[in-house]
C-alpha cells in the first residue's frame, strides 16, 4: 500500500470515527435497532450494538478476563467485529438512498450577457425539471424496497456471523479435545517404545522390534503435531470472527464439547426454514423493487426530460425587458422508452424466478441439514453408548489376558492405542454433530449458508480392533 | 495236507506249559481264554488300586460275569479351583473311572452314549475278540447318541491298560474321554504291592477366559494333567516307609510324551501295556518316559521318609495355563516394567484411581502351584508329592513332612563361609544388565502381582 493511500485511509477512518460514527447514531438508527432486535429473536443471542474505542476496549477486557463461552464470544463478535459495523453502514447507505429518491431536482437559474454596439443584451432564466414531480413516488417505492432488501441482507449476514462464531467455538473445543486424546495415544506408544528399549538393552528383542515401536511413537508424535496445528487454526478463525488482534488472542476456552441437547431439532423444518428465510425476504424485496422500477419505466415512457420555467430578456437595441414562460421537453419519437420498459419488466421476472428457485433451495437445504443432524446424532449416540464402552471393555479384557501372561505388554498397549483412537473418533463425531446442528439452526434462523451445504465429512473411523492374541 | 493228531496234542501241551511260565501276554495259551474263571474278589485276589483324584468303576456279578456300565457324557470338570472345563468324560467324571478286574474274569461293559456325537470305546492293550476292539468303522459301527452298546470278553492278560474312544479321537480325547484299565494277575506268586497307584497323563488347551478345551490344538498345550488335575489340586501319594509301592502310568496325551520323575528313590519299570518286563530287562531309573499311547508301571520300596516330588520333567509341563507368545522379560526390572505399562494404560495418570485392572480372565488359574511349608511352590501342572512317613495310621494326607533338625538346607553363616574358604564377593561381569528382580512375596508369574 502506498504511503499516500494509507494516509488517505487513515484520514477516512478518522473522519468516520470522529464524526457520525455509527448508523446507530445517524440516519438509520431505527433500522439498526430493528435489525439488532430481529437478530436477537432469530439467534437467541444477546445482540449488542457495535462499540468503539474505550467502550469496546473495556467490554473486551471484561469479556476476555474469563474463559470464553459461546455467549461471551458472540457478544465479543457483535461488539467488536468490524464486519458488523460495515453491515450496519450498508443500512445507512440504503436509508440515504431512499431519502435521495424522495427529493426533486433543484431549479436551474441561467443568465447570459451579450455585448452589441447598441448595448448589452441580457437573458435570465429559471427552469425547474417538472418530470420529477410525477416520478418521485415511484422512485421512492423502488428505494424503499431496496432498503427492505438491505435490511434482510444485513440481518442474514449477522445471523451468519453468530453461527460462524458458534461453529468456531465447537471447532476449538473439538480440536483441543482431539489434541488431548492424541497426546494420550502418544503417551501409550511412547511407553511401549521405552519398554521395548529396555528389552532391547537386555538383549531380548531384535533391532527391528525396537524399530517397530519407534516408528509407532514417531507416527503418534506426527498426529499430535497435526492436532496442535489444527487447534491453532481453529483459534485463528475465531480470532478473526471476534475481531481480535494478536494482543488479545490469548483467550482460553475451557471444557470439552458439551453433550448434544437431549431433544433434537424436529418439526416441519422445511416449512419453518422457508417461513423464516432472510434470503427469501431479500429476494422478495428485490422482486418488489424491480416491479416498481418496471412501473416507473412504464410511466416515463420516452419522456426523459421536461422543464418548466420563466425567462426574461433585455433587448440590446432599446434596453426593454421582456418576460415570459418557457417549456422544454424531449419528444419521444426515436426513443419511446419501450426498450427500458422491456428491460425493467424482464428484470422483475428474473428476480421472481430467482425467488422461486431460492425457495426450492431453502427447502432442500432444510431437508439435507436435518438428515445430517439425524445421522450424526444417531452415530454419536451409538459411539457413546455402545461403541466406546465396548472398546473400553476390550482394553480391560486384554489387560486381564496380559495379567495372566497370555499376551505381552505391547499387545495390551496396542489395544489401549486403538481405544484412544476410538475416543478421538467420538470427539470428532460429536463435533460434526454439533456443527450439523448449528448449520440447521442457522438455516432456521434465516440464513442459507451454501458453503456449509457443501461441507459434510464424517470423521475418519478408528482402527478396527484386532483379535485378541493368546488364542 | 495231513497233520497227525499226536503232533497237535504235543504242541498243545507245550503251549499250555509255556503259558504257565511265560508272561501273560501269550494270550492264546492262557487257560482262562475262553473258559472264564470265577470273578476275582478284591482283597482276596488282589489289592485294589488307588486312583489319586479319581475313582474305580463299580461292578456287580451277574451269572458269573462282572458287569460294568460306562456312560459317556459331558462333564463340568475342575482342573484346580478356579479352572473349570466343559469336558467330555465318563460317569460324570474326567477322566473316566478306573476299570479294575482280574485276569480270567469274564466282563461285560455296557456303554451308554449321552454325548451329542457318536462314539465307541477301544480297550487299549487288551486282547479282545476283534469285534470287541471298538474301532469305529473297522470292527463295529459307532454308538449313536442315546444308544447303549454291550462289550463282553474274557480277560486273558494282566497288567496296566487304558480305554478311550476310537471314533473322532482327536476331538473326544482332547475333551477328556479316557480311563485306565487295570487287570490283576490271578493266583500268581508275584508280590502284591502295599500301595498301587494309577495315573493317566493327558494334555489340554484351555486359554484363560475360555471354558471349552480346544481340540484343534496340536502342539501348544497349556494344561497338563495327572488324572485330570493340575497342581495344586493333584492329590499326594502316601506310603509308609518300607511299603512296596507300584505306580502305573498311562499316557493318552495328544502329542507329548512325558518323562515322569521321582525324587529320593530309584525304581524299576516292571511292565508296559505290552506285558511284564522280564527281571533281566529291568534296570534302575529315576525317570520313566511314558510315550503317547503307552503305559509304564514302576515299582520301588518307599525307603526314605519325606515329601518327595513326583513330576513330569518337561519344564513347561509343570506350568498352568502358560502363555507362550509373550516377550522375554528376563534381565529387565519387571516391577518397573509393569508399572510403566500400568501408567500407560491409565493415560499417564497413574495413581488417580484410573489405572489398569489387576483382574485375571475368568476361569483361569495361577501359572504356578500354591503355598508350601517353605514358601510358594513354583510348580504347577504335572506335579505332586510322594509322602513317605515312618508311622501312618491311615493313608490319608499326613500333611507336610517334619524334618529332623539340621537336615534342611539353610542360609550359610559367615563363620561357615570363612571356615570353608568360600568367597561370595561379587565378581565383575562382562555384561552387567539390569538385575532381574522377582516379586518378593508372590512369585505367581502374574503381571501386576495379583
Ligand atoms: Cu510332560
Amino acid at each position: 500500500m502506498s504511503r499516500r493511500f494509507s494516509v488517505a485511509v487513515t484520514a477516512l477512518a478518522l473522519a468516520a470515527t470522529s464524526g457520525c460514527r455509527s448508523s446507530g447514531e445517524g440516519l438509520a438508527a431505527h433500522d439498526v435497532a430493528s435489525v439488532a432486535g430481529d437478530l436477537a429473536r432469530r439467534t437467541g443471542a444477546d445482540a449488542p450494538l457495535p462499540a468503539y474505542d474505550d467502550v469496546l476496549a473495556n467490554a473486551r477486557m471484561a469479556l476476555l478476563s474469563h474463559p470464553l463461552t459461546e455467549e461471551s464470544a458472540v457478544k465479543l463478535a457483535l461488539l467488536g467485529n468490524a464486519r458488523v459495523r460495515a453491515s450496519y453502514e450498508r443500512l445507512g447507505i440504503a436509508r440515504a438512498e431512499l431519502l435521495q429518491a424522495g427529493l426533486i431536482s433543484n431549479p436551474v437559474f441561467s443568465a447570459s450577457l451579450k455585448s452589441f454596439s447598441a448595448g448589452p443584451e441580457v437573458e435570465l432564466g429559471l427552469a425547474q425539471s417538472f418530470i420529477d414531480i410525477f416520478f418521485v413516488p415511484l422512485r421512492r417505492q423502488v428505494a424503499a424496497e431496496e432498503l427492505g432488501a438491505m435490511q434482510a441482507q444485513v440481518a442474514r449476514d449477522l445471523v451468519r456471523l453468530v453461527y460462524d462464531v458458534r461453529r468456531a467455538i465447537v471447532r476449538v473445543r473439538g480440536a483441543q479435545e482431539v489434541t488431548k486424546v492424541r497426546r494420550e495415544g502418544l503417551s501409550a506408544v511412547a511407553a511401549a517404545r521405552e519398554l521395548m528399549k529396555k528389552l532391547h538393552e537386555a538383549g531380548n528383542v531384535r533391532d527391528a522390534d525396537l524399530t517397530v515401536e519407534e516408528v509407532g511413537a514417531a507416527r503418534a508424535q506426527l498426529e499430535v503435531d497435526v492436532a496442535e496445528a489444527l487447534c491453532r487454526e481453529a483459534r485463528e478463525t475465531l480470532n478473526v470472527l471476534l475481531g481480535l488482534g494478536a494482543a488479545d488472542s490469548g483467550w482460553t476456552i475451557d471444557g470439552p464439547l458439551p453433550a448434544l441437547p437431549p431433544a433434537g431439532i424436529s418439526g416441519e423444518v422445511e416449512t419453518r426454514a422457508i417461513a423464516t428465510s432472510l434470503d427469501l425476504v431479500e429476494q422478495c424485496a428485490h422482486v418488489q423493487a424491480a416491479l416498481a422500477a418496471a412501473g416507473l419505466a412504464q410511466r416515463q415512457g420516452g419522456l426523459a426530460h421536461m422543464d418548466l420555467g420563466a425567462v426574461g430578456k433585455r433587448e440590446a437595441s432599446d434596453g426593454a425587458w421582456g418576460f415570459g414562460p418557457e417549456i422544454s421537453t424531449s419528444i419521444p419519437i426515436f426513443d419511446t422508452g419501450a426498450a427500458k420498459v422491456l428491460a425493467a419488466s424482464a428484470r422483475a421476472r428474473e428476480h421472481a424466478a430467482r425467488h422461486e428457485q431460492l425457495k426450492v433451495e431453502v427447502g432442500a437445504a432444510a431437508r439435507r441439514f436435518l438428515d445430517r443432524v439425524t445421522t450424526l446424532r444417531a452415530r454419536e449416540r451409538t459411539m457413546r453408548e455402545i461403541y466406546l464402552p465396548l472398546r473400553a471393555r476390550l482394553v480391560e479384557q486384554t489387560t486381564q489376558s496380559f495379567n495372566a501372561m497370555q499376551i505381552g505388554a505391547f499387545d495390551v498397549l496396542d489395544a489401549k492405542e486403538a481405544e484412544v483412537d476410538a475416543r478421538r473418533e467420538h470427539v470428532e463425531t460429536l463435533a460434526a454433530a454439533w456443527l450439523a446442528r448449528l448449520d440447521l439452526s442457522e438455516l432456521l434462523a434465516g440464513s442459507l449458508n451454501r458453503e456449509r451445504l457443501e461441507v459434510f465429512s464424517v470423521p475418519e473411523p478408528a482402527e478396527r480392533p484386532t483379535p485378541l492374541k493368546g488364542h | 495236507m495231513r497233520t497227525s493228531w499226536p503232533r497237535i496234542a504235543s504242541f498243545a501241551i507245550l503251549a499250555v506249559a509255556l503259558g504257565y511260565w511265560l508272561p501273560a501276554s501269550a494270550e492264546d495259551d492262557h487257560p482262562g481264554h475262553d473258559q472264564p474263571a470265577a470273578p476275582g474278589v478284591p482283597g482276596t485276589d488282589y489289592t485294589p488300586v488307588v486312583t489319586p483324584n479319581g475313582s474305580t468303576l463299580p461292578w456287580q456279578v451277574v451269572d458269573g460275569i462282572k458287569v460294568f456300565h460306562l456312560v459317556a457324557e459331558e462333564v463340568r470338570h475342575e482342573f484346580a479351583p478356579g479352572l473349570i472345563g466343559r469336558c467330555w468324560g465318563y460317569n460324570g467324571q474326567v477322566h473316566g473311572p478306573t476299570i479294575e478286574a482280574v485276569e480270567g474274569d469274564r466282563i461285560r461293559i455296557y456303554v451308554t452314549n449321552r454325548l451329542p456325537a457318536p462314539t465307541t470305546v477301544h480297550w487299549h492293550g487288551l486282547h479282545v475278540p476283534n469285534g470287541m476292539d471298538g474301532v469305529s468303522g473297522v470292527t463295529q459301527r459307532s454308538i449313536e447318541p442315546g444308544e447303549t452298546f454291550r462289550y463282553e470278553f474274557t480277560l486273558t492278560q494282566h497288567g496296566t491298560f487304558m480305554y478311550h474312544p476310537h471314533h473322532d479321537e482327536m476331538v473326544q480325547m482332547a475333551l477328556g474321554m479316557m480311563g485306565m484299565f487295570v487287570v490283576h494277575p490271578r493266583g500268581r506268586a508275584i508280590p502284591r504291592p502295599d500301595r498301587d497307584f494309577v495315573y493317566l497323563l493327558s494334555e489340554w488347551k484351555i486359554t484363560p477366559g475360555k471354558e471349552r478345551p480346544d481340540p484343534n490344538e496340536m502342539t501348544d498345550f497349556n494344561v497338563v494333567t495327572f488324572n485330570g488335575k493340575v497342581f495344586p489340586a493333584t492329590a499326594p501319594l502316601v506310603a509308609k516307609r518300607g511299603d512296596l509301592v507300584r505306580i502305573r502310568i498311562g499316557n493318552l496325551s495328544a502329542t507329548d510324551h512325558h518323562p515322569i520323575h521321582l525324587h529320593g528313590h530309584s525304581f524299576r519299570v516292571i511292565e508296559t501295556d505290552g506285558g511284564e518286563i522280564p527281571e533281566a530287562g529291568r534296570w534302575p531309573e529315576t525317570t520313566v518316559l511314558v510315550p503317547v499311547g503307552s503305559t509304564r508301571t514302576v515299582e520301588f520300596i518307599a525307603e526314605r521318609a519325606g515329601d518327595w516330588a513326583f513330576h513330569c520333567h518337561m519344564t513347561h509341563h509343570t506350568m498352568n495355563q502358560m502363555g507362550h507368545d509373550i516377550p522375554n522379560l528376563v534381565g529387565v526390572d519387571q516391577t518397573a516394567f509393569d508399572q510403566a505399562v500400568m501408567n500407560a494404560l491409565a493415560g499417564g495418570k497413574a495413581g488417580e484411581g484410573n489405572g489398569m485392572s489387576m483382574d485375571m480372565p475368568k476361569n483361569s488359574i495361577s501359572m504356578l502351584g500354591g503355598p508350601g511349608p517353605f514358601g510358594f511352590i513354583t510348580m504347577g501342572g504335572m506335579f505332586t508329592v510322594l509322602k513317605v512317613r515312618e508311622d501312618l495310621k491311615t493313608y490319608e494326607d499326613p500333611g507336610w513332612y517334619a524334618h529332623p533338625d539340621g537336615t534342611v538346607a539353610s542360609p550359610a553363616s559367615d563363620e561357615q563361609l570363612r571356615r570353608d574358604g568360600i568367597d561370595t564377593a561379587p565378581r565383575p561381569s562382562p555384561a552387567a544388565p539390569t538385575p532381574m528382580t522377582t516379586p518378593p512375596s508372590a512369585p505367581e508369574h502374574h503381571h501386576g502381582g495379583k
